[in-house]
């Protein structure tokens, strides 16, 4: 251990030096939920049916967006439980993400936008009817916005926390907190067999975030080297704990997001899954 | 002759250390020990392991059961009342009366306590023997909140120890300063943050004014502060008081102990006392102390023992050695040597090293002269200061770099010619004579100016050095006498008024020189000793006339060597060249250097028995040895059956030594042992595995006679059919059928092939993917012998052409055999590095034209060298010095080329550019001094290197016969003069040989040198992390983890742009961490290094890694990792066994270490510790005893490292990745090949 760290380097956005590859899958995906869509708006097109949920293709339509909700849950089966399910989660993400997108779209042709633009009031019946279906569509609507905000998120905290990892001369967090431990080690020493003034002020340093507009603590002779290194290695510590803290607010933010867009997945998913199921129930059964 | 009577008053480790001591030296004398404690000897100092669970209580007996009667020692468990002198004799509390020829007072001490209301509570105890530790184990279960009270040592450990146990600890310190005996303001406050941080509560200037109490129990204590701190257990270590009440009126004169003088005799006749019962003096300040230490008490005892005996005729300088004390202090390393504080009066000055964390070393001086030393943190150089202590060395001329980090005190000392440090007493004694007459003899350590002793000639010479002027030298010629004194008509005149008027007389002959002392007053002093009548005198002696210092020089002498080694210190590093150790299996530890017999004892001594060397030790065999037996083994004759095997089996992997809280070297006390029990390839194999291991049909004369054909094993002097019994049972036999393949180019493989029978094509593709045949190898020939030694892979292909018989020799086997027979290693190496410098003169444009005799001649006469990383082949800094005169031709690895810039004046040292990087196949035109490039460049390996150096007189010969490529080499040259004269100048550096790319940005190319430097580019596949991709979920870790156990990966890493290059296996093109002599840690043929079923943990691959990605791991049984975690943790892990977890690959083939079969395996024999919990470790080749089965053989540790999942479809953390963020790389392919990245080494 030393009391210096590698020497930081001036704030700056990340340095983009090599580019790791891009998934196929990404571009896949993408063209297959277009595709789909395509595919359904040419459908709608070309049909001569009332616009109807009830009436085909647009009934259709629903079975195909609630089949597509059920690939986008099954990215979280792939993460989180079924591991051996072929293929790298990247790629599952990329479906959860285009079939996501996708799957709104579908969702809104077959109920012919009626309660997104046209027709939309805050009537509470409106909510209950057709087996929750309007609460289905925008419980879904929801959902995808909720998609597209984390994954702007995502986007921005990973910006964050790698330009502070470039540019603050430790690395990620876990490097930055095991820096911090060295630097709080290298302040202890320094503060070892001193006087109560230089501790006092070294322990109130550690908890600032701008140690060097503390006033000077009254020295005994001897400490003001030891003060003056100690001084340095305070300013470093707050330095470093600035980047740590950026680093951890980024990821806060999108665990915060993620305790929003869990939750919210789970409930649109029995909605939309109550919805789907009721009616197709109706369909087979005939009423 | 009558028989003699001791008695020894406590059972003590002092009393035990004397009752053997006095058993050695009169083996027919009667021997008492009178003691009131039921139990045998202990180890004391490792009672807090004992209390913190981790020693079992029949490992804390310091003596094996057996040792009382073997020694024929009387044991009496009764209290002594009294002693009368004047009879000789002792009354025992049961009224019976004992007489002694001489007595031994080793009774201790007892432990202090408060001054308190309720003290009598119950869960109040003061700590000192067993049966105060077994009652605090028993009242532990009833206790969560702990009071220790004291400022000690003991207080400090107790605290520790408990709050590792989960306890909620308040530590009392009545002063502001811990240990303020020893411990300054400095260190104390450095020891209580290490305990704050550990959890402890810590508050000085504070003590206990009340203990409270409910029904007779403790329940919380008041302070002097006035607050009530709750607790169910009250531990009292506020310091010991001497035992001595049954001594009064005896006429043993007392102070807070007994005192005693140099030989440890009492104020009384025939009564001697030792360990802490004594009261110490200490010499400096006059203070008297009860030092309560396990050390001086043995070395007390030491010094009684042999007084008693009558063995120690003169004064024991031992006496006289500094006060050696270390430990851990929460976790901190410590070692006190002397004076650990200033006493704040005029000639006394400390020097201090420069703070680092966790780091305090200081080094007292009285008049320059070191007095004392305390080191906290860090002590390597502890024992180097106790030399200089004990001899009194003047340290003012070195006190600058006293502690910077280059400086090696010990080899100063040796070249100042001081003694060792005192140790332990020798039998006999020294004669001191400046301890038996004051002031009047010189310092016979005092330093030689450097100048002086450099300016001696090889003639013999006297160098005559006063107390204060300076040093005077005289020619001395043979066959003269010189009378020395302080009249005018001596032939040498010392002015002193010390010196006799004749005092001594140096006469020679053609053997040598004498002294003769003419009856001085004072003596005459050669080295330490006093010579009685006549000495001879040998180079380097040191002669003590007076207060004058003669030293003696004549390194011409025969004697020379013999006796300048006799100050060497021990402990001095082996220099290059020097004789090996008998001992095999060191290749990882050349450093090492064996104990001599002071130091041997001296570590037995200072063993505090708390088993954590055999705790840390990764054999699994460990946990049974005792450590008393294991002392005991080194001092006896007998090595029992158990020990010998655990000796045979230790690997020397050095995990014992860090955890030794005295600074012990447990291994080194292993290595002795190994040397007494030799080596185990000098005998008989099992004969039965033996004759399992042969070729079916085959005899073993036959068989012998085969292998007798290797040119390599065919010295039957060198290599004994033993060796070859024992390479037999190591090996495995292969058959292959016409056409089966056994080698292919591009894979790896460390093993060696003797074919025994049929015929083996050598091939290799070429461009076209055609296999061109290279060689045809029959009988009596070998293969495999380049990836061995390399480490890389293949460069040919091997393929029976008839059906063949060979034997698989692993690596470590043929290593072994290259330890024993170095001719074996010659042969190897030569034809290995022959090869690849062929290969390499070949391709070089340079040598065109050259006609292959002169190549050949070329290298026959090169020198190759093999460098470790960061190792210098050059620098600037020789300049001045002799040129080199050879060529550098890099067989393998890389080297970064750098000159020093100069800095702007008054800018300090320039920082150092990087002008080129080369790698395996170039030369360096820096080495080229005979071509006149005048030494302007630094080389430093980046990672293990093999360097092929060509003399210049090859070179010129060279030159002469052919002027082509003279012409070649002076153009080169001139370029690289340019590029070098350009770094000062030019912002970026011109390179030298290879064309400027175009101007690349500078950024990048900084990431690309840290990535060279780094050593990335050494990896195969490297696990980098896009960090504008990653979203830090730990995904990749937790795969990892899910699918091993254990994570084998680190997220954190060195980060290069936006690239984060993770803490994993690089699976490196050499990996210097396949260095295991158990054949613990292997590497696939596709590249994948792997840990073995043979792995037991020992680190030592972890400790060569350069990059830290191997860790060690505790196995866990697999009960114990299921029930750890919450309901929430078991669910998960359902799913890891279920559903979640991902299949292994069922059909690629795969190695099969264990020899049996080589069919498919499902996974590769990589152990996860759920895998290898409860497991038992597979044996190495080398191991020569039959498996013990059970317990004995479980596995305690295991190595962790990523072997690119191995076995699996895929890699868990790139697979598990949800952004694709963590990707494996080639760094060729990924950040520029080699040669691309070389190509943009601009600053």
């Amino acid at each position: 251990m030393t009391m210096a760290n590698k020497a930081p380097v001036e704030p700056r956005s990340a340095r983009r030096i090599w580019k790791t590859p891009a998934s196929l899958f990404n571009w896949l995906f993408l063209a297959g939920s277009t595709l789909v869509l395509g595919v359904v708006l040419l459908l709608a097109r070309v049909s001569s049916a009332s616009p109807d949920p009830n009436n085909d293709p647009y009934r259709a339509f629903g079975i195909t967006a609630f089949v597509m909700v059920l690939c986008v849950a099954a990215y979280t089966l792939r993460r989180r439980y079924i591991r051996r399910l072929p293929g790298k989660v990247q790629n599952w993400l990329w479906l959860h993400v285009w079939l996501g997108s996708a799957s709104v779209l579908v969702a809104c042709i077959h109920e012919n936008w009626q309660n997104i633009t046209h027709d939309f009031s805050f009537m509470s019946e409106r909510f209950t009817e057709a087996a929750f279906g309007t609460t289905a569509v925008y419980a879904l609507v929801f959902l995808v916005l909720s998609g597209v905000i984390g994954r702007l998120l995502d986007l921005w905290q990973a910006r964050v926390i790698a330009g502070e990892a470039d540019t603050n001369g430790a690395g990620i967090a876990r490097s930055v907190e095991e820096h911090l431990l060295e630097l709080t080690l290298a302040i202890e020493r320094l503060c070892a067999g001193k006087s109560i003034s230089f501790k006092n002020y070294c322990h109130t340093a550690l908890g600032s975030s701008q140690p060097a507009l503390l006033p000077k603590p009254t020295l005994t002779p001897g400490e003001t080297d030891d003060f003056q290194r100690a001084r340095a290695v305070l300013v470093n510590h707050a330095r470093l704990t600035r980047s740590l803290q950026r680093q951890q607010r980024a990821r806060m933010i999108i665990r915060a997001w993620r305790l929003v867009h869990v939750p919210l997945a789970c409930a649109a998913l029995l909605i939309i899954s109550y919805h789907a199921i009721f009616e197709l129930a109706q369909i087979l059964t005939g009423q | 002759m009558t028989q003699a009577s001791y008695i020894i008053i406590g059972n003590g480790i002092a009393g035990v250390t004397a009752a053997e001591v006095l058993r050695a030296e009169d083996a027919e004398c009667a021997l008492t020990i009178v003691a009131d404690d039921p139990f045998p000897v202990y180890y004391r100092p490792a009672l807090k392991d004992f209390l913190g669970g981790r020693l079992a209580e029949e490992k804390l007996w310091a003596r094996p059961t057996t040792f009382y009667q073997k020694q024929h020692i009387r044991f009496l468990h009764a209290r002594v009342m009294g002693i009368n002198p004047q009879q000789h004799a002792l009354r025992l509390q049961n009224g019976k009366v004992l007489q002694y020829d001489r007595l031994l007072l080793a009774s201790g001490a007892r432990p202090r306590t408060l001054q308190c209301p309720g003290l009598n509570l119950g869960g109040v105890f003061t700590l000192r023997g067993v049966t105060d530790y077994q009652q605090v184990l028993s009242r532990l279960e009833h206790a969560r909140n702990v009071v220790v009270c004291g400022s000690g040592t003991l207080a400090l450990e107790s605290a520790e120890t408990l709050a590792q146990r989960g306890y909620t600890v308040t530590h009392l310190l009545r002063g502001q300063v811990l240990w303020s005996e020893v411990l300054d303001a400095v260190a104390s406050d450095m020891v209580l943050q290490e305990e704050r941080r550990a959890g402890i509560e810590v508050s000085t200037g504070e003590e206990i004014i009340q203990v409270m109490g409910i029904d007779g129990q403790v329940c919380g204590v008041r302070t002097s502060r006035g607050r009530t701190i709750p607790c169910e257990l009250l531990l009292i270590a506020v310091g010991v008081e001497p035992a001595i009440a049954f001594l009064r009126g005896s006429g043993v004169i007392c102070g807070r102990g007994v005192k005693v003088d140099s030989y440890m005799r009492s104020s009384v006749p025939d009564v001697y006392a030792a360990g802490d019962i004594v009261e110490s003096v200490e010499g400096l300040s006059g203070r008297t102390r009860v030092l309560g230490q396990w050390y001086p008490a043995i070395q007390q005892a030491r010094i009684a023992a042999l007084h008693m005996a009558g063995a120690l005729t003169s004064f024991p300088a031992i006496s006289g050695a500094a006060l050696y004390n270390a430990t851990f202090l929460h976790g901190l390393s410590f070692v006190g040597l002397g004076l650990t504080q200033s006493p704040g009066v005029p000639g006394f000055y400390e020097i201090i090293a420069e703070p680092q964390p966790r780091c305090y070393r200081k080094v007292i001086l009285h008049n320059g002269v070191v007095v004392g030393a305390l080191l906290l943190g860090e002590r390597g150089q502890a024992l180097a200061l106790k030399r200089a202590i004990d001899h009194r060395v003047s340290l003012a001329p070195i006190a600058r770099k006293l502690f910077s980090g280059s400086f090696d005190l010990d080899a100063w000392l040796s070249a100042q010619n001081i003694p060792p440090p005192l140790l332990m007493p020798e039998r006999g004694g020294s004669d001191i004579l400046n301890a038996l007459t004051g002031e009047a003899q010189a310092d016979i350590t005092r330093v030689i100016p450097t100048e002086v002793l450099r300016a001696l000639s090889a003639t013999p010479t006297l160098v005559v050095l006063g107390p204060d002027g300076p040093a005077q030298t005289l020619p001395l010629a043979l066959g003269k006498r010189y009378q020395i004194g302080r009249d005018a008509q001596n032939d040498i005149v010392l002015n002193d008024t010390a010196t006799s008027r004749r005092h001594a007389e140096i006469t020679s002959n053609p053997a040598g020189f004498s002294i003769h002392d003419l009856g001085s007053r004072y003596g005459v002093l050669q080295n330490r000793t006093r010579v009685h009548n006549v000495a001879r005198l040998n180079h380097g002696d040191r002669l003590a006339i007076g207060n004058m210092l003669l030293y003696f020089s004549c390194p011409t002498s025969e004697l020379a060597a013999t006796n300048a080694g006799q100050f060497k210190s021990q402990l001095t590093r082996r220099a290059p060249g020097e004789e090996k150790l008998r001992v095999v299996g060191l290749e990882h530890r050349e450093e090492v250097v064996p104990l001599d017999r002071a130091r041997l004892a001296f570590e037995i001594d200072m063993c505090i028995g708390c088993n954590r060397c055999m705790d840390a030790c990764p054999l699994p065999g460990s946990g049974g040895i005792s450590i008393a037996a294991l002392n005991h083994a080194n001092l006896t004759e007998i090595i029992p059956t158990t020990l010998a095997r655990f000796t045979h089996e230790c690997i020397m992997c050095g995990s014992c030594v860090p955890v030794c809280p005295v600074d012990n070297h447990r291994d080194l006390l292993m290595l002795a042992l190994k040397e007494r029990v030799g080596l185990s390839w000098k005998n008989q194999p099992d004969m039965a595995s033996v004759h399992r291991a042969l070729p079916a049909g085959w005899s073993l004369p036959q068989l012998l006679q085969h292998l007798r054909e290797q040119r390599v094993l065919s010295n039957t002097e060198q290599i004994p059919d033993t060796y070859l019994l024992h390479l037999i049972v190591a090996s495995r036999l292969l058959q292959l059928k016409a056409g089966e393949t056994l080698l292919s180019e591009g894979e790896y493989g460390r093993d060696l092939y003797l074919i025994l029978q049929g015929q083996l094509a050598l091939t290799t593709a070429n461009r076209e993917k055609n296999e061109l045949v290279l060689a045809h190898i029959n009988r009596g020939e070998y293969v495999g012998e380049d990836g061995m030694l390399t480490g890389r892979p293949y460069k040919i292909s091997a393929s029976a052409r008839a059906a063949t018989l060979l034997y698989q020799v692993p690596e470590q086997v043929i290593q072994r055999l290259m330890e024993l027979v170095p001719g074996v290693r010659e042969h190897f190496e030569g034809c290995v590095h022959a090869t690849s410098l062929q290969t390499i003169l070949k391709r070089l444009e340079l040598f065109d034209g050259v006609v292959e005799a002169d190549l050949q001649e070329v290298i026959r006469r090169a020198e190759v060298r093999q460098y470790e990383r960061s190792e210098r082949l050059f620098a600037e800094d020789y300049k001045g010095r002799p040129p080199r005169e050879t060529l550098h031709i890099l067989l393998e690895g890389f080297v970064k080329v750098a000159r020093q810039v100069q800095a702007e004046p008054g800018q300090g040292p320039g920082e150092e550019r990087v002008i080129a990087y080369r790698q395996g196949g170039d030369y360096f035109a820096g080495g080229l001094d005979l071509l006149g490039d005048g030494q302007a460049v630094t080389v430093t390996t980046i990672n293990r290197c093999r360097v092929a150096e060509i003399s210049r007189q090859t070179v010129l010969t060279l030159f002469a016969r052919y002027p082509l490529v003279e012409q070649r080499f002076a153009l080169r040259l001139r370029e690289y003069l340019e590029a070098a004269a350009s770094i000062n100048t030019a912002s970026r550096a011109l390179l030298p040989f290879v064309p400027i790319s175009a101007p690349a940005d500078l950024v990048a190319q900084e990431g690309l040198h840290e990535l060279v430097s780094d050593g990335v580019i050494e990896g195969t596949e490297v696990l980098v992390i896009d960090l504008d991709k990653c979203i830090h979920c730990n995904e990749c870790e937790d795969a990892c983890e899910r699918r091993h156990g254990h994570s084998r990966m680190n997220r954190k890493g060195m980060v290069v742009g936006n690239i984060s290059i993770a803490t994993a296996c690089r699976q490196c093109q050499d990996p210097v961490c396949m260095l295991c002599s158990r054949a613990g840690i292997a590497r696939h043929p596709n590249g994948e290094v792997y840990i073995t079923a043979s792995c037991i943990g020992c680190g030592i691959c972890a400790e060569r890694c350069p990059y830290g990605a191997i860790s060690i791991a505790q196995v866990e049984s697999p009960d114990n990792a299921e029930s750890t975690g919450g309901a929430w943790q078991r669910f998960n892990a359902w799913f890891a066994r279920t559903a979640g977890t991902e299949q292994a690959r069922k059909t690629s083939p795969e190695p099969n270490p264990g020899g049996e079969t080589r069919q498919a395996r499902k996974t590769l024999p990589v152990v996860s510790p759920q895998v290898a919990g409860g497991n038992l470790a597979a044996s190495g080749p080398l191991d020569i005893f039959p498996p013990r089965g059970g317990y004995d053989e479980l596995r305690k540790k295991i190595a962790i490292k990523c072997d690119l999942c191995a076995g699996y479809r895929d890699q868990a953390c790139v697979q598990a990745c949800p952004t694709g963020a963590a990707l494996r790389v080639q760094p060729a392919s990924f950040f520029g090949s080699t040669e691309e990245i070389l190509r943009k080494r601009t600053n």
